[in-house]
């Protein structure tokens, strides 16, 4: 059963890799770990239940209440915590500067390395000479026994998931960034090594013209992080999928000038910043409104364009400052900076 | 009668029922995202409910005496036969009485999937030999949230356990199928009914 196991996991890596072409950060050993220890607890899990239930009903049983473990708590929604201890991971998709959370790797292996414990616990006891020769006892205490352990190692692997969403919070990668140049110095994951000429030309380019209208100039523009936390003030994070051309580069770093957080379900004017961004990069008003909301381009037209430079600046830096707490800014309200710096004027 | 049922287990099948009725209340019309080589699609847990049944109807016929009936003249096959239909028409029958039960769809579906599970125990025992046929209901069920659908609202017509309850020609395979497997369960002892 556990060959048959390696087996399915074998194919699955196999199919995957054939059908992404290039996956990053793949194999990732602390998945195969995982692998490892799921196959490990499942058959020891089937092995305890094949003792235990008629011979008829075990292979049935254990083939659907795994499945339905493995399949179910993904769809409780509270708790959410359950369904990060099955180990049904769901990777870090379309993100290069992201890889697998370790928690979520380690809260399914503890529960794992628990499963097989309670087994070979639970049959340990159940041979104790003190117990009746009869089975009933014997089930009885090897399963309190088995329920303790489990129990435990739910305890302890779901400490760390408890407050955790529907999935485990982004992980930047830990491995060395490919850098090159000094103003600004650009540096790609090591899995986009081919872009980084594409890339360093259009931060220059970028940095140049955002330069000219009062954005101070970055040391460093690198690949996103997801996590705040990370992010260094002088630093500009963009997004930019693998093979993305000048073009498309020049318009994820002029964007990356706003340095967002990932907010998620946040509601707030970000696409205006970006909006803002783009133009005053000498993006064409048609391919800008073709990326952002038209009510955000209209925002943009009637309370920020017509400021002065010195004012659409000012905005730039606290609107931007707001959204990088992830603080809702009420839109791009701009009467509140012609308020504040002209007492009487605005709305 | 009264050896029959006991060799049977005959409690078993009625704690089935009851457990059915109590997981098909339970789960009521709850939907759940379940894994598909198409793309994960929603499927109502009612769907996995049956195999309550199937596991212990085989449970039951598997407490069979093969030398011991072929020998004897009790009806132990005609009520086998009885115990199958029984089984497979309460429990499709009990899931459009339970409370929240509305004449739905999926209610619908559940009490034929009931009469096509049951009908498969009942034939792939007959072709495979009872562990095997222990198997597959949960193994058909399991490889149609698989397979069986190639899309939101999109079903294959051989997938049957995931077409809609007013589907007729799912409800007269099913219906055909537990027929089959009726009349492929073993026959009994010189009395011809067992």
């Amino acid at each position: 059963m556990a060959a048959l196991g390696a087996g399915a996991v074998g194919v699955s890596l196999l199919t995957v890799r054939i059908d992404t072409g290039s996956a990053h950060d793949w194999p990732h050993p602390g998945v195969l770990a995982l692998c490892g220890a799921l196959i490990a607890a499942h058959t020891v899990a089937g092995y305890a239940a094949g003792w235990v239930l008629p011979r008829l009903l075990a292979p049935p049983l254990v083939l659907v209440a795994d499945y339905l473990w493995i399949v179910l708590p993904n769809t409780i929604v509270d708790p959410m915590w359950p369904r990060h201890l099955t180990g049904m991971l769901d990777g870090p998709v379309g993100n290069l500067a992201l890889t697998t959370h370790p928690v979520a790797l380690w809260a399914p292996g503890i529960l794992a390395v628990g499963v097989v414990l309670a087994v070979v616990l639970g049959g340990e006891v159940a041979r104790l000479p003190v117990l009746a020769r009869s089975r009933l006892p014997r089930v009885g205490a090897a399963a309190a026994v088995g329920t303790v352990v489990v129990a435990a190692c739910v305890t302890l692997a779901s400490a760390p998931v408890r407050g955790w969403g529907g999935d485990p919070p982004p992980y930047t990668r830990s491995d060395a960034p490919v850098c090159t140049g000094s103003a600004p110095r650009v540096c790609v994951p090591a899995d986009s090594r081919g872009d980084l000429g594409t890339i360093t030309g259009a931060a220059e380019s970028v940095v140049d013209r955002l330069a000219g209208a009062g954005v101070p100039r970055p040391r460093q523009v690198s690949y996103v992080t997801a996590d705040p936390a990370d992010a260094r003030a002088d630093t500009w994070y963009h997004f930019l999928r693998p093979g993305a051309g000048r073009a498309e580069a020049e318009r994820a770093i002029a964007v990356a000038a706003a340095r967002m957080p990932d907010c998620r379900g946040y509601v707030g004017s970000q696409s205006v910043l970006e909006a803002w961004l783009l133009l005053t990069t000498g993006t064409e008003r048609s391919a800008v409104a073709r990326m952002v909301l038209p009510q955000d381009l209209i925002l943009l037209d009637d309370q920020v364009l017509p400021l002065s430079r010195a004012e659409q600046g000012r905005w730039f830096t606290e609107t931007s400052a707001s959204l990088r707490k992830c603080r809702y800014t009420a839109g791009a309200d701009s009467n509140q900076y012609l308020d504040d710096s002209r007492p009487g004027g605005g709305s | 009668m009264t050896l029959w049922w006991k060799v049977r287990a005959l409690p078993v099948a009625v704690a089935g029922l009851v457990l059915f009725a109590a997981l098909a209340a339970l789960v009521g019309s709850a939907y759940a995202e379940l894994p598909s080589l198409y793309g994960a699609t929603a499927q109502p847990l009612l769907l996995f409910a049956p195999l309550v049944l199937t596991l212990a109807l085989s449970h039951c016929l598997h407490r069979r005496l093969p030398s011991a009936e072929a020998t004897g003249v009790r009806a132990g096959a005609w009520w086998d036969r009885v115990l199958a239909l029984a089984v497979a028409g309460l429990g499709g029958g009990a899931v459009l009485l339970l409370p929240f039960a509305s004449g739905g769809q999926d209610q619908a579906a559940v009490g034929r999937n009931t009469l096509f599970l049951v009908g498969l125990l009942l034939v792939a025992r007959r072709v495979a030999g009872e562990l095997a046929g222990a198997v597959a209901p949960v193994a058909w069920v399991l490889a149609m949230t698989l397979v069986g659908s190639p899309g939101p609202g999109r079903t294959y017509v051989w997938a049957v356990v995931l077409l809609p309850g007013g589907h007729q020609g799912a409800l007269a395979v099913s219906a055909g199928l537990l027929l089959l497997g009726i009349a492929v369960l073993p026959r009994g002892g010189p009395t011809g009914g067992g």
